[in-house]
């Protein structure tokens, strides 16, 4: 953690300071009495120990952030914390932390100050219990502490680089809201016929020597060709019997946590249908579309991760059925969530 | 959401960032309100305690210091108490005016006596570091001192404890608390007198954390007890009190000054500490002030008495009340010789400016100041070296203690050209006039005498009347029944009417703007002092065909001499008089002149005796009935109990008639100087407010200025409509905005509009420059 120290003027407060002690040197000029001769000491004195207390107390506080748990469900309150821990023998009044707090999913985000006491050898804390009412990966940090001295003349800027992050998923789905999905496993069933008959969501993922048993149509006959001998693709199913979710995102924040509200909902479906979910994401800046087989929540749940942590800018662009006939031009059916009529909804793709 | 709670919209929501909410209802944590009260109650202790035991300490009182330390930390902890709630802050408030009130009554004696015996205290000390006597004291009520002053500073140190739990409590208002505290501790410190050390280490130290605490920001109590709070604004979440932070810097404060004061202590005590030869030119210029106010009161500042001993020079009507300092302003040697007046001569007025308000000083032909020649005197002279019968030579010594330099000239006497300087001793010689055992203005029988004839050009300058006067002195000559003719005669005559007809006073009131003094006096206010009885009567006796002019100076009775005159005794009487004198006396006595021995008086010129005094001015029973509630006020500002100068005696004080120029120019500049700090450091706090607001906008992005503008703009008319401020995001206030008619759009424009407010305020995307300009042209349109 790269640690920068700065100092920084308060012009008010060393304006302030400056005229009080002015006054003081007047009186104290005009009575000469030793009472205001001390009360000049002890003001420069209070002046060197207030500067020099903020700058041990600067290089010694330290700021920590924690969220108790890296995933929530939306409107679920978390609490986030932040503690300043001031291992010396001075206190301040001022602590300032900027706090950065950004939805790296939905690219939003806002900065603000939070202030706590710097208390003497000990740990002051803000327990902040948030609720997160959009789904997106959120990321909490700080880059910037700031400690001012008793008497409010200087400030000591730290750099550091501290964050938590949390996801926030959609909510839990209720029995109700699961949709009538028979139609849709139906095609799960026709979709592994139909490997079974060829045309298969499958993809090559190697190439071998023929082996007793293999398919006719799986020979690559160029390559055979080539080689002398016969050589076979080896395929690796991403339908079988699993249902392939296109999440097919639009570049609307309220659309595109509608699709994912769906496409977690009919995921769970099927998996409630012992039913193997494959998602398939479009990530534009590497070009692909990313895979994520899911059969059981938890996997899901990691799925989501994953998802979150791309901008949704980065999950939008081109065309995104050409790729997916590209892609994968053996999957003849797959369920497309997506906006539909300006409406998030799923539709079932069939070649 | 919002709930209504007291008449108060609360908002239980706040949104850090878009999608991201905080239920203020589930985050409060709530502080102990009553560990902060008690924190604070010990700052207003610290301060209340450590101001009046450094005064009293300052001053070497003696009370009862645990009894008075036990009651303010009483106070200051009941005082605190009173924002616990809402209803014990209204009840305490009733309480405590009872308490005082009850106080007030049943030991008024205590307290009153409390309060005289503080103010004795400072004029004691005050007469010891001016080396003066002359001090004012008020009388004790109650005999026991220690007692009195224990109840009036408990007394006191309630009034104080709510005050101070006002400023500090609420505001941490370090500058007002400084100023009351620490200003009523430059009473003693002016005087060279010093606090314990236990008291100003509580005092520095209750100040010093006050202004880091009001430096911190956090101290302000909430209704709700809150430990933090949003500042939507600002977009901070801040702590409101941390009392375990307040009481740690509290320590801290307290610990620094105890070394550091203990520190001094050891190695530069106290009583190593010197005042001598270190007075500053600064305060050295202002103890003529500060000793005239301690004497005289606050008045002392307004009534301000030149260092010529209370005379004025011939300036009239510039002060609405006479104060006497009773100073010394002439010591005066000389051996009596007669039972009348011994009237010293300083000034001599010509021709009177009506309107103008003064008398013309006799100059010589080259400009100078002069008092004229008294051609009886060289006459007089002639007759004691030629060993005439009733014929004598005297000589008063006179020391000028602290009246302006100039002649103090006995009557019949060539000295007029003696000067003298302050703190030096001038010797007049003079020829008195005698007639068998009476002095010559009162001589029945002086055609007995041999005199010359005055030549008639020299009486001619004398009877000089402004126009302006004369109606006025002719309606007042007729009234008062006077002729012309015989001067006896109308010197009588005036004496006996103003006597029982315009009473004396030393309070007649400033003579309004653009009256005549002398017209204000005889037609509207009728009564005075003697400045007053003489220029009237000067005027008068020239209306009356009587060649007059007006006097001032010393007059020094032989009661002065007989009460305070003092003998001495190594003197030898021939040096002082040699000759007749009717009262067969051979003493040579001391006197003391005061302002109370200042005077004014006419001269009317008697072709058989020359020059005369005419002393018309009526004796004094000061005591006046109806006076305003004004005047009353001002005697107790300026007053006290001076007994010396309500009596008023004959020979009363001669005004000083306002400031004089130097003070005055000295109160100009200071005033000035104070309105063009004032103005400076505002007009500065503003501008560089606005500098650094401008160069803070100009460092932000289109995102962050467009948040800015909007946020001034809201503020501007929530600034008019307090409604506004209820609307905490951008889709209410916009809707707001639309519905009182602030914006003219349609739905979609409101929705455009927001999108790009919340483009700027909540995303990571900047917005365009046309977004910018787009809202900035409603933002700018006139409200």
């Amino acid at each position: 953690m790269e640690e920068k120290i700065r100092f920084k003027l308060r012009p008010f407060g060393l304006m302030n300071y400056l005229f009080t002690a002015a006054i003081v040197v007047f009186l104290y000029g005009f009575f000469r009495s030793y009472f205001l001769l001390l009360l000049i000491i002890i003001m420069s004195a209070c002046l060197v120990i207030s500067i020099a207390g903020v700058i041990i107390m600067g290089k010694n506080v330290t700021a920590e952030l924690g969220i108790g748990k890296d995933r929530t469900v939306c409107g679920e309150e978390t609490i986030m914390e932040l503690r300043l821990q001031n291992p010396t023998w001075t206190a301040a009044l001022k602590g300032e932390v900027r706090l950065s707090m950004s939805n790296t999913f939905l690219e939003n985000g806002a900065e603000w100050t939070a202030q706590l006491p710097v208390k003497m050898r000990g740990k002051s804390m803000l327990r902040l219990p948030l609720r997160f009412e959009d789904i997106g990966r959120y990321i909490i940090g700080s880059d910037r502490l700031q400690v001012c001295d008793m008497l409010g003349i200087v400030c000591l800027e730290k750099r550091m680089n501290i964050s938590c992050e949390v996801f926030a998923l959609p909510p839990e789905t209720a029995d109700a809201e699961f949709p009538d999905i028979s139609g849709l496993t139906d095609k799960a069933a026709q979709t592994d016929e139909s490997s079974k008959k060829g045309s298969d969501h499958s993809e090559v993922s190697d190439i071998r020597e023929y082996a007793a048993g293999d398919r006719l149509r799986d020979i690559h006959w160029k390559i055979s060709a080539r080689q002398g001998k016969l050589m076979v693709k080896e395929r690796v199913s991403v339908a079988g019997s699993e249902m392939v979710i296109l999440l097919n995102f639009v570049r609307n924040d309220e659309l595109a946590q509608k699709i994912l509200k769906l496409g977690i909902v009919y995921a769970k479906s099927f998996i409630r249908q012992r039913l193997a979910v494959c998602i398939l994401c479009w990530n534009n800046a590497d070009h692909c579309f990313e895979k994520y087989g899911c059969a059981a929540d938890e996997e899901l749940v990691r799925a989501y991760h994953d998802i979150l942590k791309t901008p949704l800018s980065l999950r939008t662009g081109g065309d995104i059925y050409r790729y997916m006939a590209n892609t994968f031009p053996y999957t003849d059916a797959y369920l497309d969530i997506g906006a539909h009529g300006g409406e998030a909804g799923a539709l079932l793709y069939e070649k | 959401m919002k709930e209504q709670k007291r008449g108060m919209i609360k908002q239980n929501k706040v949104y850090p960032s878009k999608g991201i909410t905080v239920d203020l209802s589930s985050f409060y944590d709530e502080e102990d309100r009553r560990h902060t009260l008690f924190l604070k109650g010990a700052l207003v202790y610290l301060v209340v305690m450590g101001a009046i035991g450094c005064f009293l300490s300052a001053l070497d009182m003696e009370y009862s210091a645990p009894v008075l330390n036990v009651s303010v930390f009483i106070f200051s902890m009941f005082s605190v108490s009173l924002y616990y709630n809402k209803v014990w802050e209204k009840c305490g408030y009733l309480i405590l005016l009872l308490l005082l009130i009850w106080t007030g009554s049943a030991l008024g004696n205590y307290v009153n006596s409390g309060f005289y015996a503080i103010a004795n205290a400072i004029s004691e000390r005050a007469a010891v570091f001016f080396d003066t006597s002359a001090m004012r004291s008020y009388g004790e009520q109650v005999g026991n001192r220690y007692a009195a002053v224990t109840v009036s500073m408990c007394f006191i140190g309630c009034v104080c404890c709510v005050i101070a739990n006002i400023l500090i409590s609420r505001r941490m208002r370090y500058r007002m608390a400084a100023f009351i505290s620490v200003g009523l501790l430059l009473i003693p410190i002016y005087l060279e007198r010093e606090p314990d050390i236990i008291y100003a280490v509580m005092l520095i130290t209750g100040i010093i954390s006050v202004y880091i605490i009001k430096e911190g920001g956090h101290y302000k109590l909430t209704s709700d007890n809150k430990v933090y709070e949003f500042e939507h604004k600002e977009r901070k979440i801040s702590y409101v009190y941390s009392a375990k932070t307040m009481a740690q810097v509290m320590a801290v404060v307290l610990t620094i000054n105890v070394i550091i004061i203990g520190l001094s202590y050891i190695f530069y005590p106290e009583e190593e500490y010197s005042y001598g030869g270190r007075m500053s030119g600064l305060k050295e210029s202002t103890l003529d002030t500060v000793e005239n106010i301690s004497i005289l009161g606050i008045m002392g500042l307004f009534n301000f008495y030149p260092s010529n001993g209370g005379l004025t020079n011939g300036t009239l009507g510039g002060v609405s009340s006479v104060r006497l300092d009773l100073e010394t302003d002439l010591t005066v040697e000389f051996a009596p010789y007669s039972d009348e007046r011994i009237y010293l001569k300083t000034f001599e007025g010509g021709t009177y400016n009506p309107y103008g308000n003064s008398w013309s000083r006799l100059t010589d032909a080259n400009g100078r100041i002069m008092i004229e020649k008294d051609e009886d005197a060289a006459r007089l002279k002639e007759n004691y070296e030629d060993g005439a019968a009733y014929s004598a030579k005297g000589v008063i010594k006179i020391k000028n203690v602290a009246a302006a330099a100039g002649v103090y000239l006995p009557y019949y006497s060539e000295d007029t050209d003696k000067i003298i300087y302050p703190g030096r001793i001038e010797e007049y010689v003079f020829y008195p006039r005698l007639y068998g055992g009476v002095a010559a203005q009162e001589s029945p029988e002086a055609d007995d005498i041999e005199t010359e004839q005055k030549s008639p050009e020299a009486t001619e300058r004398w009877l000089d009347v402004p126009e302006q006067n004369r109606e006025v002195i002719a309606e007042f000559v007729k009234e008062a029944g006077l002729k012309p003719g015989d001067p006896d005669e109308a010197v009588r005559g005036l004496a006996s009417y103003y006597q029982e007809n315009i009473p004396y006073t030393l309070r007649p009131g400033m003579t309004p703007y653009r009256k005549d003094f002398v017209n204000y006096f005889l037609s509207e206010n009728k009564r005075g002092y003697c400045a007053h009885f003489a220029s009237a009567a000067t005027l008068i006796f020239r209306y009356l065909g009587i060649p007059a002019r007006y006097v001032e100076g010393y007059a020094i009775d032989p009661a002065d001499i007989a009460g305070r005159g003092e003998i001495i005794e190594d003197a030898v009487y021939e040096d002082y008089y040699d000759g007749y004198s009717p009262l067969m006396t051979n003493a040579v006595v001391s006197v003391d002149a005061t302002d109370a021995n200042a005077h004014a008086w006419v001269e009317i010129y008697d072709e058989k005796e020359g020059w005369i005094v005419a002393d018309v001015t009526p004796v004094s029973y000061e005591e006046e009935p109806g006076e305003s509630l004004w005047q009353r006020l001002m005697d107790f500002l300026g007053g006290g109990t001076d007994d010396d100068a309500e009596a008023g005696s004959d020979n009363e004080d001669d005004a000083a008639t306002g400031l004089d120029e130097r003070t005055r120019q000295l109160y100009a500049r200071i005033l000035a100087g104070l309105a063009v700090i004032f103005t400076i450091a505002f007009t500065g706090r503003i501008i560089i407010k606005k500098a650094i607001a401008l160069n803070n906008y100009r460092k932000l992005d289109l995102n962050g200025r467009l948040i800015v503008r909007y946020r001034n703009y809201i503020e501007k008319i929530a600034g008019r409509q307090k409604e506004l401020t209820n609307m905490v995001n951008y889709e209410e206030q916009i809707s707001w905005l639309i519905s009182n008619g602030y914006w003219k759009i349609d739905q979609s424009k409101a929705k455009e509009y927001r999108a790009i407010l919340e483009k700027a305020g909540f995303s990571n995307e900047t917005v365009s420059e046309e977004e910018f300009k787009k809202l900035l042209r409603l933002l700018t349109v006139r409200i």
